[in-house]
């Protein structure tokens, strides 16, 4: 009597839930398949000692003692380049995008064409904007370095020097703002123009209003561009389509944490220590964005929230 | 309540399917083949599809396979072959994921190096059985038909993983025109250019080279184009000619040496007269634009006597040999083809494996165009040879010279394969470093240390 109740409410559970699953089916599978499982398979990999997707020593925990012990210079080194990279290349990026935005957020004639100028560098690949960038960077032939001579100034290394590289790789990311301005505004576009009357009564300003108005209101969005580069900055592995050495550029100055992880666990084919590499890093990206939500307490919602 | 014995489902699919992904997986039967199972009278009509996987982005490689194709099917006419390809950069991943998938092809193209991966991971079929089955029989005899260096850099641990389908060697490719107009001497009868020739001539004629550039307004042109001190086939036969070494014989790191510092010292000295480039700086010469005199590569000649800046300008001679040490070496290396353990039908690969061998699958892959040596000793008269057509006013007989001096980074045999691509970068990395006048030797030194040190965790 109970099995039949209970065969009754699961054909009407799915009799009434069967198109939304189905909407979703794709999707889940997506995940499943490609996230779920790798991440999942990455966690078991990361205790599997000698791991090369093969055959494995034993299960321990020795991928994670090694990073901290035998293999600490490469950690240290790399996770300290990136963790530089990104202290520097996130408020640089937030700040360009965010006055890049303010600048073509305005109704004056031809502005349409300067926000699809600005925009157009972030159609191009990543990896194809990385090799244009490594060419025009060149040091005997690069077109930066051209003009250089032009003018009689001699040529500036870019990444043919450990002292430039990581300098050239925040110039090369200004190419990129495009992305962050258009999230800029469409936070502008939110913001009721009301507010900025409410000002101009007050007798305040442009200034005023963007002091008192535009940053307050765009809040939300200044802390989801936080979030999302903080995350990004520390993922990044771009360098290994520009830089030399392997992507870890001269003297090992363009060494992300992301690069050695590809390089230990794809190149090498270490796989247990790269898995254990990245679950490390998880957790530390984790701490950050906990700590980032936790301080929080300076973005406006709104009245209401 | 529905709902959470869905999920319980859900989480228990989930769970299964992520425990069959990341099971590891490995062939039982290892790479040995039963010398009993080896049959070399393979039916000739019989009906089979082998498939190949062959370089991308390497048109000849696809041309010369589909040559021996056609002449295979003269004998095997039935026999079908699929190709697929393999990008060389990201070689092992590739090999790796199509061999746990269960797709990766029958044969499988290799070279020097990554044969030690096919071998340790027990992807390559040892060959060894066929190969003596085929000499049983009288269809070959390594030792007498071919270059056995090639078939001995195929080997790993005693047992060959691959068969060389051309004899691969480091050769100079030198620009007649430019050493002509620095006032060499290019006289047969006299001439220190010539197969066999040393370092010292090597950089005597470099002198005479540099000092034509500089009188001619080609002050930013270097004499030797930028990848003799940027390839592991170039500068690890230069630092073992030196008596130094990556690694000693029980795989410990040895490149802290007074013969390393020998070595580097020389490459300076290259830089400071500017032979070759200060690798801080960008070269602006090549030998493909015919603005350098000498190029070291073991690629074909018809990839470069066509070009325009260098048609009838080129020709070929021996590697230098360093006699620091008493013991030259000549980088080589082998392009060839392994049998993957799980191939449905071995014998079928071998029987292609063996034509590629043959006098005749020799000349039909020098049909092509692509101009290898041969690996066949009766063909190595490239005057008569189809490998050598076209090109008979050129020295083609520098590949073949010095088989006594010939070297491959053998240095992988000593240590777990896992460290290659640390290895290989630690001693580009010490050559590069050697290169860069803003460093010192012992800089370059220690940094190799800790690379190799870094490598071998």
């Amino acid at each position: 009597m109970i099995m039949e109740k209970k065969s009754i409410q699961l054909r009407k559970f799915f009799k009434t839930n069967y198109t939304g699953w189905l909407f979703n089916l794709p999707l889940g599978i997506g995940l499943l398949v490609f996230t779920f499982i790798p991440v999942i398979c990455s966690f078991v990999y990361s205790f599997m000692w000698k791991y090369d997707g093969f055959t494995f020593d034993a299960w321990n925990f020795k991928n994670y003692i090694q990073m901290f012990t035998a293999d600490w210079d490469e950690v240290s080194r790399s996770f300290l380049n990136t963790v530089l990279y990104a202290i520097i290349s996130i408020p640089l990026g937030l700040i360009t995008s965010y006055f890049l935005a303010l600048l073509v957020n305005t109704g004056l004639k031809g502005v349409k064409a300067f926000r699809v100028l600005y925009y157009l560098p972030v159609t191009i690949p990543a990896v194809v904007g990385g090799l244009l960038w490594k060419d025009m960077f060149g040091q005997t032939y690069g077109i930066f370095n051209r003009i250089l001579g032009v003018v009689g100034i001699s040529p500036f290394p870019f990444f043919s020097n450990a002292k430039t590289s990581l300098f050239s790789v925040f110039v090369m990311n200004l190419w990129s703002v495009g992305g962050g301005m258009i999230l800029w505004l469409s936070a502008f576009k939110n913001i009721d123009k009301q507010y900025y009357e409410a000002v101009q009564i007050e007798g305040g300003g442009r200034w005023a209003g963007f002091l008192h108005i535009t940053i307050p209101m765009s809040t939300p969005m200044i802390f989801y561009n936080v979030i999302m580069s903080t995350i990004g900055s520390l993922q990044y592995n771009g360098t290994l389509t520009f830089a030399p050495n392997d992507g870890r550029g001269w003297d090992d100055s363009l060494y992300m944490y992301a690069v050695k992880i590809y390089q230990d666990a794809i190149k090498s084919g270490n796989i247990g220590y790269g898995s254990a590499l990245a679950w490390v890093f998880l957790i530390v990206i984790a701490l950050i964005t906990v700590i980032l939500f936790k301080t929080s307490k300076w973005v406006f919602y709104g009245e209401e929230a | 309540m529905m709902k959470k014995i869905f999920s319980l489902i859900l989480m228990l699919v989930f769970l299964c399917t992520a425990a069959v992904g990341c099971a590891p997986r490995r062939t039982p039967g290892g790479t040995t083949v039963d010398p009993e199972d080896v049959d070399l009278n393979i039916d000739k009509n019989i009906t089979e599809e082998i498939s190949i996987l062959i370089p991308s982005g390497n048109a000849n490689e696809k041309t010369m396979i589909d040559a021996l194709v056609e002449s295979f099917n003269e004998i095997y006419p039935n026999v079908t072959f699929k190709y697929s390809y393999v990008a060389v950069n990201s070689y092992e991943n590739t090999i790796r994921n199509l061999f746990r998938t269960g797709s990766l092809d029958d044969i499988v193209w290799t070279n020097s190096p990554d044969l030690y991966y096919l071998a340790d991971k027990e992807i390559a079929v040892n060959l060894n059985p066929f190969i003596e089955a085929s000499e049983k029989a009288g269809v070959f005899t390594v030792e007498t038909d071919f270059y056995k260096e090639f078939f001995d850099v195929a080997s790993v641990n005693g047992g060959t993983y691959a068969i060389p389908r051309s004899a691969d060697s480091v050769v100079t490719f030198v620009n007649k025109d430019i050493l002509a107009k620095a006032g060499v001497d290019l006289d047969e009868a006299t001439t220190v250019v010539k197969d066999g020739w040393s370092w010292d001539d090597f950089l005597s004629v470099c002198a005479k080279v540099r000092t034509y550039l500089d009188q001619n307004g080609m002050s930013n042109f270097y004499v030797c184009d930028a990848n003799l001190t940027a390839w592991l086939s170039t500068n690890y036969p230069i630092l073992r000619s030196y008596g130094a070494d990556m690694l000693d014989a029980e795989g410990k790191c040895a490149i802290d040496s007074q013969q390393t510092r020998d070595c580097l010292n020389m490459i300076r000295e290259m830089v400071e007269k500017r032979y070759i480039v200060d690798t801080s700086k960008e070269s602006a010469s090549s030998f493909e634009t015919g603005t350098s005199a000498f190029l070291f590569q073991s690629a074909s000649i018809s990839l470069y006597a066509n070009r325009p800046a260098l048609k009838n300008k080129i020709d070929l001679v021996s590697f230098p040999l360093i006699q620091v040490a008493q013991s030259p070496k000549i980088g080589s290396g082998i392009a060839g083809y392994s049998i993957n353990v799980n191939a449905k039908n071995k014998n079928l690969c071998w029987a292609f494996l063996n034509h590629m061998l043959s006098y005749d699958g020799q000349q039909a892959m020098g049909s092509n165009g692509l101009n290898l040596a041969s690996i066949r000793k009766d063909l190595s008269d490239y005057k008569v040879a189809n490998w050598g057509k076209g090109y008979e006013s050129i020295n083609l007989a520098a590949y073949l010279y010095g088989s006594e001096y010939k070297i491959a980074p053998d240095y992988l045999s000593r240590v777990d394969v896992s460290y290659k691509s640390d290895l290989d970068r630690a001693l580009k990395t010490l050559f590069n470093n050697a290169c860069n006048m803003s460093k010192t030797v012992e800089e370059a030194i220690s940094t190799c240390v800790k690379d190799i040190k870094n490598a071998m965790i």
